[in-house]
């Protein structure tokens, strides 16, 4: 395979966009931030809010996903071997894998620490607990249309209906403490309009942001999963659905 | 990250984060259910969100969920896409009508990522990367965020647009909005038309039940505002922006200068005829961007379809 001038110089192009929006693997050391209070102010419930820690990374992350999509990086596709971690806003702690955790390679940064980021997870107060309804109906008018099948079961098969209730919290706000730069942190969340599951139906919809200083940060920042000898299996950063990303935390 | 994936790749054009707010007014009484109807005898309640209020206290009050309005686009799309290609009717198999309709399905397990096949639905149906999808293996979120329309009252006005918490509804409590409407269908026994359906004759064992029904059902009143708003996110391609103001003009036409949609259930009977009022220019040039959908969907007919077949397959 030939390389022509133009094929190299995406590839340098995006060789900058990763350098500028992604962490190399294994190269996350310790530093510090700002302390931080993160507000996300809401206009709706947020789907299965009170099922994760929700720790802060994960929304930054989906905003730096975001912005550097939108500035033309393209991503190795995320699979069980492959996840990347974006350059964060954050300050970052490490810490050593309790003793025999399977630990992934890809969980690990400078001198074989685990690593994540100084945020905590998400704190409310819930002025409900609910359920939301997502429904689906299938096409079935149209499937007599445009299709010679004969019938349609309703209630078997990939193509049923469905009418599946979620857990949500009612809440008019969720916050974070963190440490890290203000300003980088606002700009990632510019693109975060909606927290939680279901967003791309309206649930989780956040109004407005807000960051600010706050030296209870400082610690606050502390009040989320740390791996733990013994303790029960939680991801330790985004994305926090990767089973690379998993540990005994307390 | 390996050179393949990035010399092959799309380039991907940012016009930035679109926060698009819609404002609707119903002309018709709407009923968005909330599948209640087996608890509350033959009355229909409205779907109703429960939200904590500036003050504290927790209200529940009508809306229309994100999910229905985003099926609106994507079913209009389907119904443009089928109108602009002539698909004739039979010739399509059952997953790829779900997938056009309904955002198909996952059917089978699977690790493997088709890099070169996701370039292809971007490049040939960019309603799918949109609107997001499921195929084969693949679940493919979309650009598009479809808010929920919340009643413009005086309990919602804080989350409402800046238009709509300009009207006078919301100063108004919500109930004062929502009323009640009802329908009868009417059994044929005793009448003229009882005579072409008897059928059996004597040789029915009984006459047959009676099929005379009233029912009941909750509406918001003509007349009454609706806020809602689409988020599409700063990695949205142009092809998808261009899609989506295709998808609103198809969804809600403009009749006699003024753009209709239809909202809720019971459309097929007058119920949820809502005016449009949205700024699309923010999406471009609508002319322009149907003359080009309508263009790439002609010209390149069998690559689309052949890859709707190929996706579910």
């Amino acid at each position: 395979m030939t390389t022509t001038a133009a094929d190299a110089s995406v590839v340098s192009e995006q060789g900058g966009l990763a350098a500028r929006w992604l962490l190399p693997p294994g190269h996350a050391t310790p530093t510090t931030g700002a302390p931080l209070r993160v507000v996300a102010h809401l206009a709706e419930p947020v789907v299965a809010l009170a099922e994760h820690a929700a720790p802060l990374d994960g929304p930054l992350s989906w905003g730096a996903y975001v912005a550097a999509t939108a500035a033309g990086l393209v991503l190795p596709p995320l699979t069980r071997d492959q996840v990347v971690d974006f350059r964060l806003p954050l300050a970052v702690w490490a810490a050593p894998a309790p003793v025999g955790a399977v630990v992934d390679p890809l969980l690990l940064g400078a001198g074989g620490l685990v690593w994540g980021w100084r945020c905590s997870r998400a704190q409310y107060e819930a002025a409900e607990h609910t359920s939301v309804d997502v429904r689906r109906k299938p096409p079935t008018g149209e499937m007599g249309r445009f299709t010679g099948e004969r019938k349609h079961h309703v209630g078997l098969g990939p193509f049923k209906a469905r009418a599946v209730a979620l857990p949500a919290v009612t809440a008019r706000m969720v916050w974070w403490h963190a440490l890290g730069d203000a300003d980088g942190v606002r700009d990632l969340l510019t693109h975060v309009t909606h927290l939680g599951r279901h967003a791309r139906h309206g649930h989780g919809r956040v109004l407005r942001w807000e960051v600010q200083a706050d030296p209870d940060a400082a610690e606050g920042w502390r009040e989320r999963p740390f791996p733990r000898e013994g303790g029960r299996l939680e991801p330790v950063r985004a994305p926090y659905w990767h089973p690379s990303r998993l540990l005994p935390c307390a | 990250m390996s050179a393949t994936t990035t010399t092959t790749a799309a380039p991907t054009t940012s016009l930035g984060r679109l926060h698009l707010p819609l404002l609707f007014t119903l002309l018709s009484p709407l009923h968005h259910g909330a599948g209640t109807a087996g608890n509350t005898g033959n009355t229909s309640l409205l779907r109703r969100q429960s939200m904590v209020a500036p003050d504290g206290d927790v209200t529940a009050q009508p809306m229309v969920s994100g999910n229905s309005l985003r099926h609106s686009l994507r079913s209009a799309l389907a119904w443009h896409l089928t109108r602009t290609l002539d698909i004739p009717d039979g010739s399509l198999s059952k997953p790829v009508v779900d997938l056009l309709w309904s955002g198909g399905a996952i059917t089978r397990t699977g690790a493997q990522v088709d890099l070169e096949r996701g370039r292809h639905v971007e490049e040939l149906t960019p309603w799918l990367t949109l609107m997001g999808y499921s195929a084969g293996s693949d679940m493919v979120a979309g650009s598009l965020y479809v808010n929920h329309a919340h009643l413009v009252c005086a309990e919602n006005a804080w989350r409402c647009g800046e238009r709509a918490r300009a009207l006078p509804q919301a100063r108004k409590r919500g109930g004062s909005m929502v009323g009640e409407e009802f329908g009868t269908r009417h059994d044929v026994a005793g009448t003229a038309v009882d005579r072409l359906i008897g059928g059996g004759g004597e040789l029915l064992a009984a006459p047959p039940a009676t099929t005379q029904m009233i029912y009941d059902m909750h509406v918001v009143m003509p007349g009454a505002a609706l806020d809602g708003s689409l988020e599409v996110t700063a990695a949205a391609t142009a092809a998808q922006r261009a899609v989506l103001l295709v998808a609103l003009d198809e969804a809600a036409p403009l009749v006699g200068g003024e753009r209709v949609i239809r909202l809720g259930a019971k459309a097929a009977v007058g119920f949820g005829r809502a005016r449009l009022e949205a700024d699309l220019t923010a999406l471009g040039d609508l002319e322009g961007a149907r003359a080009w959908w309508e263009e790439h969907l002609t010209g390149r007919r069998d690559e689309v379809l052949g890859l709707l077949t190929e996706l579910v397959a």
